[in-house]
């Protein structure tokens, strides 16, 4: 008789450490919620440097998980977490902004300080083109852009974090690519 | 019905992303295959893209990568699985209909013929 491997967990069903510490946070776990701050808050800085400069980045960001610790109760689970909080700190920025009466313009020394493998000088000078075209969008479309490419979010979640219409989100998202596409073509 | 180089326009970013739904993204692969404006313009489109996701890479992390579309060939093939399993669905029910029910179909009917020894029915009862 073929003996089969005992199966302790189905794939689909594998333990997801990130889903159950958001459901322990969820019943008020500090523990479980320190643990999604050591997960995301990297990545979510660099986020919001990118979006508000250096400057106000420890503000909002402190402010983005005061409020995802205040919502976590609200929060369905039927979305990313990922996706869910970066909908908190995309508002937030909005928030800042609106604060500020106008965003200023996204200047080469406001980009975040992202290490870079490239040493070369042509991979700088392309990126801090890209940076100067993209600073160039309008606000609608950089976010968009930057939750798609930074904070790997796909377009459906994208359009759920910042409470748009999924078509509304393909179309910001493909105008920015023609932009910045007729901005680099013409830039060389 | 076939749609214009205008009306794919937006569309060949998404493709080019794997973004698009299936056989959106099969329909385009079949334009493109025949187009090539469009392939110029979805060239420039996905130049634009890479450039970007490189800019925009988080720290300690690596750009993200496009999903590819799906192709005219998988299209064709996934199109031909389909019609295959509707074809082999429906020859089942024939055939478990003619099995189950095909005996009921076909009896005779007896309505108003009266008792006789060699007729099942319950009016001999």
């Amino acid at each position: 008789m073929i003996r089969l491997p005992k199966i302790k967990a189905l794939p689909w069903s594998a333990p997801d450490p990130e889903g159950e510490n958001v459901s322990r946070a969820r019943g008020g776990d500090r523990r479980a919620f320190d643990e999604l701050v050591s997960l995301h808050d990297k990545s979510l800085r660099g986020f919001i440097a990118m979006r508000v400069g250096s400057d106000a980045v420890d503000d909002i960001v402190q402010d983005t998980w005061t409020a995802c610790w205040l919502a976590l109760p609200k929060f369905g689970e039927r979305s990313r977490f990922k996706a869910w909080l970066y909908g908190i700190a995309a508002n937030k920025c909005v928030d800042y902004f609106r604060a500020r009466g106008r965003r200023d313009e996204t200047s080469l020394h406001d980009a975040p300080e992202i290490p870079h493998k490239e040493s070369a000088f042509g991979a700088i000078e392309d990126r801090d083109a890209v940076m100067a075209a993209l600073g160039r969008l309008p606000e609608a479309q950089r976010e968009v852009v930057d939750l798609y490419y930074y904070a790997d979010l796909t377009l459906p979640e994208i359009a759920e974090a910042l409470k748009r219409n999924l078509n509304t989100v393909k179309y910001q998202f493909y105008r920015a690519h023609q932009q910045v596409a007729q901005e680099l073509g013409a830039s060389g | 019905m076939h749609k214009t180089c205008a009306q794919f326009e937006s569309d060949l970013l998404l493709h080019g992303l794997g973004e698009l739904p299936y056989w959106r993204s099969w329909n385009l692969s079949r334009h493109l295959r025949g187009c090539g404006r469009c392939r110029k313009v979805q060239a420039g489109m996905m130049a634009a893209s890479g450039r970007m996701a490189r800019a925009l890479t988080p720290p300690g992390g690596r750009p993200r990568a496009p999903r590819p579309p799906v192709g005219v060939t998988q299209g064709w093939l996934m199109l031909a699985c389909i019609v295959m399993l509707l074809a082999g669905s429906l020859f089942t029910v024939r055939i478990a209909a003619t099995h189950y029910f095909g005996s009921s179909v076909n009896r005779p009917a007896q309505g108003d013929q009266p008792c006789a020894p060699g007729l099942p029915t319950d009016k001999c009862r």
